[in-house]
């Protein structure tokens, strides 16, 4: 008995004991297994390259959902909806507007994105991979920091500079940044980008060195007015548009598209024209264009759930701008009663618009079956042009005016007239800086862009841009109805001219309500 | 199994009735007053002689049998204890008093006179103080609980009638506060222990069921212990105090709650049957607009806008009534419930094996809940030295959560009236806008999300008796589950919003958890008067979870929702996968001295895969101290006190509530245009560490007359420090909290401290105790809690909705309020417009439709600068209640019995955010019928100018409702004080009254019980809300942002008649 009894005690012990360490030491070690980490990341080119991919689209996704056109074309006086984004017509918006908000913290999502990318490329990619295949890819990145950073400033002026979004976490009250310093600091990203890009890629729609050098006399004629005191523009900046905007257009890949309706089709994503767009795809929400869920006219019209453009409409200020002669754009642009589209419902025969608004036709591209499946709601995959070659033959005979009231400059002239013959319009001989910003709006209109025309001219000549906005007539164009809707004019006070900053960020932030500091670009 | 009563005193010839009277409260005085004439004109009427009695001793009005019960003939020491039925037989003289005892019951006495048969019902006494209650690995007399610890009983969740065992514990347990988050069925729950214990998401106590940890945390509306089914429980143990809880130490913080389910007993099998019926109805409608309502507001409006009418509404007399949607959502809807179960079992086996079923359908249309389900326990003396034992249960749940999910029911009451359901030819209508709401109706009962679940919960245990007072518990438990999720977006044209697009998508997810642990039980009496016991232990835990998902959208026809119906071409398929694991070595130190002083320490280490290596080890003591004064001899002679202890306990537990690699980074995986694209998914923090509890909790016991009344109370001090959270951080940070596109996730951060107090009281009381039984049970639980610490450099953290600050939980305050502007009615005319100061940015009186104006709201400039801006936000209210109570009264009146329970919470604040949304004058559709009251802007002197500012005034100043105008530039409906209501509510939560019928006709038809009864739950709630029901709770379970009502599924109101069986 003693025995028996010894030998199960013993068992027992053994037991007790085997199971106490049966643990091992790695029991605890659970690293992720359905995902990659930053750890096991940037192995080699193709990774690097993946790890940029979304920067072309689902980055911008939430700025091109409504940010765009709220900031672009409400704000710029192009487009109404009298339900919605109406804030931005009438100048009403304030520091609690939900579109602002979005709109922000998407382009600082950018920056973010590439912030990571840069510092993880930088530290942890693997050593195989050849240093100027590293900086290729850190400059696509630079360049998406960069054309974020040119929003922010042109939306809000002051913003902080982010530069390192981990360390975040331990102190995330950081001052305002100086507008200027931002626009520096958006100048270095992109004559970072134009040393280490290639001149070509073979991925349509990736960035160059010729996208970067398109970008940067954009950001150098607007940069050229800034904080202006005699109302004049910075010669040595005019000078640089001139010098990229020049070579870009003599030495660069791109021209205009024949057609300008073409230019909006999705087949003819990263044409020619092109020189920087998002890059869209119709899958799911967040990863194709938005734009026409908003402004097409009805869910025929897309094909899908979404078409909710019903009472969207061109302003009568925008519809003026249009001549008799200029029905080629204006109807790129938007609709007029019995204007045939045949590129919509086309197993229809095409869309008649009927009901008495015009509406929205720019980027609005139809069904499905209009674009080889490339629809889906909410999700398109018709590219968003953030950068086109006739824009940069306007900005290149805007820089040489430059300080002058008109000019007869050859080069000027010709850049001018291209565009102008393009959309079937007589040309001109001279120009002055009213032609050129009234050819900008209509050529651009509804792509985003006419709000920061403004901005760019506020910037040395306040006075005149906020006497102009008071001559936009912003009443909604109602070209099929019994009753002409009233003409509506508005003039916003000087401090509308900036976006105010998201409260909740005035909230966790309060150094947002202090002076900005001057950036430390170290040396 | 013998018990044996304590040896009372023989009391001579003192009449009987005057030992049970001395200092007994007045109505137990009278009770016994009317016990003492019957039982005097029982013995004038009594005759001498031997004669045997025989009877039967049942418990409670379920009337189980009560074997071992103790039958004396008072004054002697002849006497009997009944068998394994109940049952008892003895010979006696006539005219003899019978005294009956049982442990944890009331003793009866009975006068043997002409009746030799008897049936002898024991009512519970209040305290249970010998009742062995479960605590950590190991069990207690709850005379011996040093930590504060509570129980529910079977009794107490059955009359709860709650489909859900979270619900039962609503207002019975002092220092826990049950909120449902949705009434729906099978809906989400939370329940708060002793406060706001921290920050991030998962507040929700650790549920031990049978052994086998399961958190209450689903991030989401629905219910993880909607799988159990209540009837299997016999009993809830709430360990409240860290010295409770420290044992189980890493998964503590939110307190511990262990559920032991029924087990077999020796004897005859018992069956018992549980059945109910019920219907379910909304108790309240919110005010809307109706048609007549609708078109005349609409007419108002466009008169001022110019815009927004419709020809049909020029004449609103004509119209009718209109769409009521509410009306349409809402049904009179069915559940019924069946139990049965078996116990049973000899010398060596025991075992209960119950089945049960649970068939719910919501009050809103196509919501349902269903529940399937088996138990099986059973436990066999293997050896003198083995006992082995398994739980298995296994159940299938089946649940529609469409409403939920698409937010149906704030649509419902957004469509408007002039919509109908159906067209005339039976199909779904819908609004002539692409713009409108869709077709809330057809979407509930069209659009398919529906979750099938099925949970096996298994824990096989192995006690070992080897060498002397030393015992060595094994056990392995699993908890397996396997979740199907399916979703169906037919295409549909509602009007004109039409969908021509389907989707379906089906989930699979299968989770494995495993537990390992084995503890060693040292238990010795030493010289008498020490005790000692010790428990050393070892666990292991791991848990591995899955899910695949394929998805299609180009569905030809609406009929098949299965994947393989759709278009090959827009297959989708993912798949994720995740695991984690945790270590811990624990134990415990038991030691008493002459049943007087009671020491109690543990000890736990937790390991957590959760944590970087660095950082993973968290080590959790605590200590108690019980003093029972009652036992000290100065006490021993006041009888009429029965108990009365004193604790002191100090404890610390930890939490570990992140995301699975925290400490590092993730890729999350985007489609672009070039294949593939990585992006970073969260922001890394490899410094996180544990977060970590000390509590101080004293507690009193008393219990009095003869234990017909228990008052026990306990105060408590709770310091949480390294308080983790997933650190909402401002946007330029470039993370987001909600889901956006490729957004990245804040870094999990240890981010200050926090400390709750409070005090709660218990008080039991056995009103009257005779033929006429009344008990009644009230909990009162005090909590405050306040940030003491945020390392964020602003030292708050804000919560918000549509990227406006709601709520704000900042240092010296407590967690969650409400933040945002004070209202102080609006501009009345020109003068008050102008005296004030104005939204910073905003134009004053320029224009009627781009400016401030009169009839638009004045918010207090409270910063006192020249604008209203963010610096004129402040606290608006605190979603916690002051305090929150249960009032428990059970009444029994021979067959007859009859629970009323009431619960609610004083003093918390609920955001009514529905009321924001549909109370906007500009809004498209349907909206409160509160808006007519909009400020209606009239003219001074009518014949002058009509666009003049200083013409113009409020014909109906005393509104709260602003003026109309399409772009509203004073930002009326901006998140203040105008919709933060009161939220405290008083609630008939149930009315239970039932019949027990008399044996004798029972007994006929071979049965040994039957009680029928009706119960009412929800019956009505005194509230000043004007939402549908005030109890709201926190959104997914998010502390930093509760008491925000966006539309919540109100709780029904339920009619219910049931039956119970037992053969």
């Amino acid at each position: 008995m003693m025995k028996l009894h010894t030998i199960k005690n013993k068992t027992i012990f053994a037991f007790i004991i085997l199971t106490i360490f049966s643990c091992s030491k790695d029991f605890l070690d659970r690293e992720p297994i359905d995902a990659l980490t930053i750890d096991t990341y940037y192995n080699n080119y193709d990774e690097l390259r993946a790890a940029v991919a979304p920067m072309y689209s689902t980055v911008w996704f939430e700025y091109n959902d409504k940010g765009s056109f709220s900031f672009g074309d409400c704000l710029g006086g192009n487009m109404i909806n009298p339900w919605s984004y109406e804030e931005f017509v009438y100048f009403t918006y304030t520091s609690l507007n939900n579109t602002i908000a979005t709109g922000w913290a998407s382009l600082y999502r950018v920056v973010g994105h590439a912030n990571i990318h840069i510092v993880n490329i930088m530290e942890k990619s693997s050593p195989s991979i050849p240093e100027e295949q590293k900086l290729q890819v850190i400059s696509e990145a630079r360049f998406m920091r960069a054309l974020a950073y040119f929003y922010l400033a042109r939306l809000w002026g002051d913003v902080p500079i982010i530069t390192d979004n981990i360390a975040l976490k331990d102190d995330y009250i950081v001052p305002l940044n100086r507008a200027e310093d931002v626009y520096q600091y958006i100048i270095n990203d992109l004559n970072f980008a134009i040393s280490n890009l290639p001149d070509s890629d073979p991925e349509p729609g990736r960035v160059t060195s010729w996208t970067a050098k398109a970008l940067l006399a954009k950001v150098y004629l607007t940069f050229s007015g800034f904080n202006s005191t005699e109302g004049t523009r910075d010669e040595a900046m005019l000078d640089s548009v001139i010098y990229y905007a020049g070579d870009v257009i003599q030495n660069g890949p791109y021209d205009l598209m024949e057609n300008y309706p073409d230019l909006f089709l999705t087949k003819n994503d990263n044409n020619i024209e092109s020189i920087f767009a998002w890059q869209w795809i119709a899958n799911n929400y967040g990863d194709g264009n938005s734009f026409q869920a908003y402004f097409a006219v009805s869910s025929d019209v897309t094909g899908c759930e979404d078409g909710w453009g019903g009472s969207v409409t061109a302003t009568k200020g925008l519809a003026e701008m249009f001549t008799a002669s200029d029905q080629i754009r204006r109807k790129a642009t938007y609709m007029m009663p019995n204007d045939t589209f045949p590129e919509i419902m086309s197993s229809e025969g095409g869309y008649v618009h009927t009901g008495e608004g015009a509406n929205i036709k720019k980027y609005v591209v139809g069904g499905p079956e209009d674009n080889d499946g490339q629809v889906h709601t909410m999700s398109a995959g018709n590219n968003t042009y953030i950068l086109r070659f006739a824009e940069l033959l306007l900005i290149y005979s805007e820089a040489i005016l430059g300080n002058r009231a008109s000019t007869t400059d050859a080069e000027a002239v010709e850049a001018f007239n291209r565009v102008r013959q393009r959309a079937g319009v007589s040309t001109r001989t001279s120009l002055n800086f009213m032609q050129i910003f009234d050819e900008k709006r209509r050529e651009l209109a509804l792509e985003g862009n006419t709000w920061f025309e403004i901005v760019s001219w506020w910037y040395f000549q306040p006075q005149e841009a906020l006497d102009y906005i008071a001559t936009q007539n912003r009443g909604r164009y109602l070209p099929g109805a019994d009753e002409e809707p009233s003409d509506d004019y508005f003039s916003p006070p000087n401090s509308k001219m900036q976006m105010p900053y998201p409260e909740s960020e005035v909230l966790q932030n309060p150094l947002f309500n202090e002076p900005p500091v001057p950036y430390d670009f170290g040396e | 199994m013998r018990k044996w009563i304590k040896k009372r005193g023989f009391t001579g010839n003192r009449p009987l009735y005057y030992e049970r009277k001395i200092s007994t409260p007045l109505i137990v005085f009278l009770l016994n007053f009317t016990v003492l004439t019957t039982f005097l004109s029982v013995v004038a009427s009594a005759q001498e002689g031997e004669l045997t009695i025989t009877g039967i001793v049942t418990t409670d009005h379920d009337r189980n049998p009560a074997p071992g019960a103790n039958i004396i003939v008072k004054g002697t020491t002849i006497g009997t204890i009944t068998d394994l039925d109940g049952k008892f037989s003895l010979e006696v003289e006539q005219g003899v008093v019978i005294q009956i005892s049982f442990i944890g019951y009331l003793s009866q006495e009975i006068v043997v006179g002409d009746e030799t048969n008897f049936n002898i019902n024991l009512k519970e006494d209040v305290t249970q103080l010998d009742e062995v209650v479960k605590v950590g690995y190991g069990t207690m007399k709850r005379s011996d609980l040093t930590g504060a610890v509570v129980s529910v009983s079977s009794e107490d969740i059955k009359s709860s009638a709650s489909t859900s065992l979270d619900q039962a514990l609503q207002g019975r347990a002092a220092g826990v506060l049950v909120t449902q988050n949705s009434g729906q069925p099978g809906g989400g729950v939370t329940v708060q222990i002793r406060g706001i214990n921290t920050l991030n998401e998962n507040n929700e106590p650790l549920y031990v069921i049978d052994g086998i940890p399961i958190s209450g945390y689903t991030g989401d509306n629905t219910n993880a212990l909607a799988i159990i089914n209540p009837n299997d429980i016999s009993s809830m143990e709430v360990l409240k105090d860290a010295s409770a809880t420290a044992i189980y130490g890493s998964r503590a913080a939110n307190g511990v709650v262990l559920i032991t389910t029924n087990r077999g007993q020796q004897g005859e099998t018992q069956i018992s049957y549980d059945g109910s019926f019920g219907i379910q109805q909304l108790p309240k409608y919110v005010n809307v607009l109706d048609l007549q309502e609708y078109a005349t507001f609409l007419n108002e409006r466009e008169e001022i806008i110019g815009f927004g009418s419709k020809p049909e509404f020029a004449d609103p007399s004509v119209l009718g009534e209109g769409t009521n949607w509410q009306e349409e959502m809402f049904q009179v809807a069915p559940q019924q419930s069946h139990n049965l179960a078996l116990t049973g079992g000899n010398e060596k086996t025991t075992f209960a094996l119950s089945g049960s079923y649970l068939d719910q359908d919501g009050i809103a249309i196509g919501s349902y809940f269903k529940r399937y389900g088996v138990r099986l326990n059973i436990d066999n003396n293997t050896r003198k030295w083995l006992k082995l034992g398994v739980n298995l249960s296994v159940s299938r749940t089946d649940e529609r959560i469409t409403i939920n999910e698409y937010d149906l029911l704030s649509e419902a009451i957004h469509q408007s009236p002039d919509i109908p359901v159906k067209n005339p030819d039976g199909s779904w209508a819908g609004p002539d806008d692409v713009f409108g709401v869709s077709n809330p109706v057809a979407r509930a009962l069209d659009t398919e999300n529906a979750r099938k679940r099925t949970q096996l919960l298994s824990n096989l245990y192995a006690d070992i008796y080897f060498l002397k007072d030393f015992t060595l518990r094994s056990e392995f438990g699993t908890n397996i589950s396997y979740l199907n999720k399916y979703r169906f977006e037919p295409s549909y044209e509602y009007g004109k919003v039409k969908n021509p697009e389907t989707e379906s998508s089906r989930i699979a997810e299968n989770n494995f958890d495993w537990i390992l642990k084995n503890y060693l039980t040292y238990n010795k009496s030493l010289f008498e008067r020490h005790h000692l016991e010790v428990m050393l232990g070892h666990e292991a835990q791991a848990g591995i979870w899955e899910s695949v998902e394929a998805r299609r959208q180009g569905f030809l026809t609406n009929t098949i929702h299965e994947v393989n119906a759709g278009d090959i071409l827009s297959s989708n398929a993912y798949s994720q996968k995740s695991d984690w694991a945790l270590e811990s070595y624990f134990g415990r130190l038991n030691y008493s001295y002459d049943d007087r002083y009671l020491l109690t320490a543990t000890f736990r280490a937790d390991g957590s895969s959760r944590f970087s290596p660095e950082n993973r080890w968290g080590f959790f003591p605590s200590f108690a101290l019980a003093w029972k004064i009652s036992n000290e001899k100065f006490l021993q002679d006041v009888s009429q006190i029965s108990n009365l202890k004193l604790r002191l306990g100090y404890g610390e537990v930890g939490g570990q509530n992140i995301p699975s690699y925290a400490y590092g980074s993730t890729m999350g995986n985007w489609a672009t245009q070039y294949g593939s694209g990585f992006l970073i998914a969260n922001l890394p923090n490899p410094d996180v560490q544990w977060e970590s509890q000390k509590s101080y909790n004293v507690g009193l016991d008393l219990a009095m007359f003869q234990n017909r009344v228990e008052f026990i109370t306990d105060a408590y001090l709770k310091k949480t420090d390294n308080l983790l959270l997933v650190l909402p951080m401002p946007l330029y940070t470039a993370t987001d909290l909600d889901w956006s596109v490729a957004y990245i996730e804040p870094p999990a951060v240890n981010v200050g401290s926090l400390e709750n107090k409070g005090i709660e009281f218990t008080l039991n009381t056995i009103n009257m105790a005779g033929e006429f039984f009344w008990k009644s049970g009230i909990t009162i639980s005090v909590n405050r809690n306040k940030i003491t610490k945020l390392v964020t450099s602003g030292s708050y953290i804000d919560q918000s909705i549509d990227v406006q600050t709601i709520t704000r939980t900042a240092v010296g305050q407590p967690v969650g309020q409400f933040y945002g502007y004070i209202t102080d009615g609006l501009y009345a005319n020109a003068d008050e417009l102008y005296s004030g100061t104005h939204t910073a940015g905003a134009e004053v009186g320029t224009e009627a439709g781009v400016s401030v104006w009169v009839g638009d709201i004045r918010y207090l400039n409270l910063d006192g600068n020249d604008s209203i801006d963010a610096g004129d936000r402040t606290y608006m209210g605190n979603p916690n209640p002051k305090f929150s109570f249960g009032f428990n009264n059970t009444f029994e009146y021979k067959n007859f019995d009859l629970t009323i329970y009431i619960n609610g919470t004083y003093g918390n604040k609920i955001f009514n955010e529905l009321k924001r949304t549909n109370e906007d004058p500009m809004s498209r559709s349907g909206m409160l019928s509160s808006v007519k009251d909009y400020a209606r802007i009239g003219l001074i002197d009518p014949d002058g100018d009509p666009d003049d500012i200083y013409n113009q005034y409020v014909t109906n100043p005393g509104t709260t409702v602003p003026r109309i105008v399409t772009s509203d530039p004073n930002v009326n409906n901006r998140i203040s004080d105008r919709y933060v209501e009161d939220g405290s509510y008083i609630r008939i939560k149930s009315f239970v009254l039932g019949y027990t019928f008399p044996r004798k006709w029972t007994n006929a038809v071979k049965i040994e019980r039957v009680r029928i009864y009706v119960n009412i739950q929800n019956l009505y709630t005194f509230t000043k809300y004007t939402g549908y029901d005030p109890e709201i709770g926190a959104q997914r379970q998010n502390v930093l942002k509760s008491g925000v009502d966006q539309g919540r599924y109100p709780s029904p109101r339920v009619y219910q008649f049931g039956v119970n069986l037992n053969f």
